[in-house]
C-alpha cells in the first residue's frame, strides 16, 4: 500500500503546460483588458482628483463661512431667548439689528498654512434658512435648511449638480449651518469659550469688537496632519447701526501657530439668490440625485468617522427558501454605505453577558452572540426555541448607543419575523425603555405595532441607526424575534452594539 | 518589495510587460491546478484566461492580503469549481493525458510516469471538495487554513477531506496495482 508521502510525490510530478496558442490568446485578452481598464482608471483618478478638489473646496467653503455662521448662530440665540455667558447688551443689539436684514452677504478670504488666499461668496437668508456659496472657480453650493433639508453641490469641472440630504453632524456637530446654536451653546456653556468685548476703529468708523476663543477637545479638528487646538473668532459691529461688518476666524495649533485664517467682509443686500442657478450654475448641468442615502452621512466634521464593521464571509448554501414577506425591505443592490459615528465609538457588546427567554438553546451557547464570531458556519450560531424569543445583552454600564448590527442567520436568505429591539436602564426593562426597531406589523409579539420593514438576512447584518433617533443611553438591550421564513425557530450569530461610555 | 509586489505595482500602472512576466511565472502552476481539478482541457484554458483577464481588469483596485500566487490559485479553484458544477454530466474518468492518444491535445503534457497518470485518473473519482483540498494543498502548496477560507468551511473539515482523499487514493491505486 502506498504511503501518503508516495502519493504526494506522485501528485507533484503532475505538471501541465498550456500550449503557445493558449498563451497568446490569454495574453492578448488580458492585455486588451489591461489597456482598457488603465484608460478607465486614469479617467477615474482624474475624476477622483476633481471630486477631491470639490470636497476640499466644499470643506473650505463651509469653514470659510463659519464666521458668518457664527453670526447666524448669535442671531438664533437671541431669537430663542437664550443667552451666552459674556454676551453683552451691545452684542444683543447688533444681533437684533442684523437679523432684521433680509440677506447677509459675506465675502470670505481664506488661506491655509500661509498659502494662497481663496475667495468665496456666501449669502444667508435667515427667514428661509438658506445658505448659498459661490467659489471663484464657479463651484457653487446651496444648503437648504428649511423643511426640505437638501444640499446642492455644483461641480463646474464635469458640470454636475449633486442633490443630497443635508449632512448630519456638521460643523461643531450640528445638523446644519443654521442649527449650530445648540452645539455652540453647549460648548460655550461648558466654559470652553471666552468672549471679550472692546472698541476699535475700522476705516475711520468706531466698531465694537467681540472676540471669542473656543478651545477644542483633543483631535476634534485637524487641518492636514496638524491638530487644531483652538479657534478664535472676531466679530466687528458698527456702533451706530449695530450691524456686524466683518469677521475673522483663525484656527491655531497648541503652540498658537495659525493654521488657517479666514477674513470676512459682510454687507446686507436687499435681494439674494433664489436658487443655486442664480449663482451661475447652467441649467444644462447634469443632476445627480443622491437623496435618501442618509446612512452615508457625508460630513466635514472630523469628529464623526465611519464605523469599521467587519463583515463575515457571504454564504448562501442549500435550497433557497421562499422569503416573500409583506413590507420587505428592497435589497440595496450594493454594499451598505459606511455609518458615521463619533470618534471613539466601538462595539461595546463584545464579550458581554447574554441572557435569554430560552435559557437552554437548542444549538450553541448564548455567549456566542457576543463572541465576535460572525461567520455563518455551523458552530457560530445559537438556535432558540419556537415562537417569540428574546436575548438580552447586559453592557455592564451605561452607554450612549449609536448603532446596532444584528446577524440572525446569514447562511441562507431568510426573513425573521417580529424583530424588535429595545433598550432600557434596568434588566427588567421597566426604566427608560426605548424601542429603536420594530417590524412587528401586526403586534403578534405584543410589544406594539412597528413600522420598520422586514429585511432579508445577509452577511452585512441588519444595521439599526440609533444615532438618528437622538441620544439613547442604556445598559440593557433586548432583541426579540418570532420565527422566520425557513422554520419556526429563532437564531443569532452575533450582535454588535456600537457606542461610547456615558461620562 | 517582493518580485510579485513589484510586478503588481507595475501592472497597476498598465505595464503589459509586468502582466506577461506574471503570466510566465504562474501559467504552469495555475493551468495544472485547473486541469487537475476539472479534467477538461478547454475549461482549464478558460479558467486560466478568466483569471488573467480579471487580474488585468482589477489590478488597480486589487489588495492582495497574503501573496499573489495564493490569490491566483484561489481564483483558478473558484472558477474550476463553478465550471465543474455547471457540467450537466460530470466526467467520471478522464482521458489519459500521458498516452499517445493525447498527443494531438493542445495541452503539452509533462507527465512522464505511469503512476502519476493513474493518480491523475484516480483523482477524478474523488468528490470535488476532497479533490480540491488535495490538489490545492499538494500541488499548489496552499495551507489548510487558506483552503478552509476558500471553501468556507472549518479547518477541521478541510483536514477531514484531505484525510479521506488520501485514504481513497491509496485504496484506488492499490486496487489497480492488484489488477
Amino acid at each position: 500500500m502506498k504511503s501518503e508521502h508516495q502519493i504526494k510525490q506522485l501528485a507533484k510530478q503532475i505538471r501541465f503546460e498550456p500550449d503557445g496558442i493558449v498563451d497568446e490568446r490569454v495574453l492578448a485578452c488580458a492585455e486588451a483588458v489591461l489597456e482598457k481598464s488603465t484608460k478607465i482608471q486614469t479617467s477615474v483618478l482624474h475624476r477622483r482628483h476633481l471630486i477631491w478638489r470639490t470636497i476640499m473646496r466644499n470643506s473650505m467653503t463651509k469653514l470659510a463661512t463659519a464666521a458668518g455662521i457664527i453670526i447666524a448662530a448669535f442671531i438664533f440665540i437671541h431669537q430663542l431667548g437664550g443667552s451666552v455667558d459674556g454676551t453683552t447688551a451691545a452684542l444683543a443689539r447688533a444681533i437684533e439689528n442684523t437679523k432684521k436684514m433680509p440677506w447677509m452677504h459675506v465675502i470670505s478670504q481664506s488661506s491655509y498654512n500661509g498659502g494662497q488666499k481663496r475667495t468665496e461668496h456666501g449669502w444667508y437668508h435667515f427667514a428661509s434658512k438658506k445658505h448659498f456659496s459661490l467659489a471663484s472657480n464657479g463651484a457653487a453650493w446651496c444648503w437648504d435648511n428649511s423643511e426640505a433639508q437638501k444640499q446642492y453641490t455644483y461641480n463646474p469641472h464635469d458640470e454636475t449638480l449633486i442633490i443630497s440630504d443635508l449632512p448630519k453632524g456638521g460643523f461643531h456637530g450640528s445638523d446644519s449651518a443654521f442649527s449650530m446654536l445648540e452645539s455652540l451653546l453647549t460648548n460655550w456653556n461648558k466654559k470652553v469659550a471666552t468672549i471679550k468685548q472692546h472698541t476699535e476703529r475700522l476705516d475711520g468708523r468706531k466698531v465694537e469688537v467681540y472676540e471669542i476663543v473656543e478651545t477644542l477637545p483633543d483631535e476634534a479638528m485637524s487641518i492636514g496632519s496638524a491638530i487644531v487646538a483652538k479657534i478664535q473668532y472676531k466679530l466687528l459691529a458698527d456702533t451706530e447701526t449695530s450691524l456686524i461688518l466683518a469677521g475673522r476666524m483663525e484656527r491655531l495649533d497648541k503652540n498658537n501657530k495659525v493654521l488657517a485664517r479666514t477674513e470676512q467682509q459682510i454687507d446686507y443686500p436687499k435681494i439674494g439668490p433664489n436658487d443655486i442657478y442664480a449663482l451661475g450654475v447652467p441649467r444644462t448641468a447634469e443632476i445627480i440625485d443622491m437623496t435618501g442615502t442618509t446612512l452615508a452621512r457625508q460630513t466635514d466634521d472630523p469628529r464623526l468617522v465611519a464605523l469599521d464593521i467587519q463583515l463575515p464571509k457571504a454564504m448562501f448554501v442549500g435550497t433557497p427558501q421562499d422569503t416573500r414577506t409583506p413590507h420587505l425591505e428592497r435589497p440595496l443592490g450594493k454594499p451598505r454605505p459606511p455609518f458615521l459615528a463619533p470618534v471613539g465609538t466601538k462595539n461595546v457588546a463584545l464579550g458581554k453577558p447574554v441572557s435569554s427567554s430560552d435559557e437552554e438553546p437548542i444549538i450553541g451557547q448564548l455567549d456566542m452572540i457576543t463572541d465576535g464570531d460572525k461567520e455563518a458556519a455551523d458552530g457560530s450560531y445559537v438556535e432558540l426555541g419556537p415562537l417569540v424569543q428574546y436575548v438580552t445583552i447586559d453592557l455592564e454600564a451605561m452607554y450612549e448607543i449609536y448603532a446596532i448590527v444584528i446577524w440572525h442567520y446569514h447562511k441562507q436568505a431568510r426573513v425573521y419575523y417580529d424583530v424588535v429591539v429595545q433598550m432600557a436602564d434596568d434588566a427588567d426593562f421597566i426604566t427608560n425603555v426605548k424601542t429603536v426597531f420594530n417590524n412587528d406589523r401586526d403586534n403578534s409579539a405584543g410589544l406594539g405595532v412597528g413600522k420598520d420593514l422586514h429585511y432579508t438576512e445577509t452577511n452585512e447584518g441588519k444595521l439599526i441607526d440609533v444615532l438618528s433617533q437622538g441620544s439613547v443611553k442604556a445598559r440593557y438591550i433586548r432583541f426579540y424575534s418570532n420565527t422566520n421564513t425557513s422554520n419556526d425557530l429563532n437564531h443569532y450569530i452575533e450582535v454588535e452594539v456600537y457606542g461610547k461610555p456615558v461620562k | 518589495m517582493s518580485e510579485d509586489k513589484h510586478l503588481l505595482k507595475r501592472l497597476r500602472h498598465g505595464d503589459s510587460r509586468a502582466l506577461r512576466q506574471l503570466y510566465e511565472k504562474y501559467r504552469t502552476d495555475l493551468y495544472t491546478v485547473a486541469l487537475t481539478l476539472i479534467h477538461d482541457v478547454h475549461a482549464a484554458e478558460d479558467c486560466l484566461q478568466d483569471v488573467f483577464v480579471r487580474l488585468a481588469e482589477r489590478a488597480a483596485d486589487m489588495h492582495i492580503r497574503r501573496n499573489l500566487k495564493g490569490y491566483l490559485v484561489s481564483s483558478v479553484a473558484n472558477r474550476a469549481r463553478d465550471r465543474f458544477r455547471s457540467k450537466t454530466k460530470p466526467l467520471d474518468k478522464i482521458e489519459c493525458f500521458g498516452c499517445s492518444a493525447c498527443a494531438t491535445d493542445p495541452a503539452k503534457v509533462l507527465i512522464d510516469r505511469e503512476e502519476s497518470v493513474r493518480l491523475l485518473n484516480t483523482l477524478m473519482r474523488l468528490p470535488f471538495a476532497q479533490r480540491e483540498v488535495f490538489v490545492l494543498h499538494v500541488q499548489a502548496g496552499m495551507k489548510f487554513k487558506d483552503i478552509a477560507e476558500l471553501q468556507n468551511v472549518s479547518i477541521k473539515t478541510v483536514l477531514s477531506r484531505y484525510r479521506y482523499a488520501i485514504e481513497k487514493l491509496r485504496t484506488f491505486l492499490d486496487r489497480e496495482d492488484i489488477k
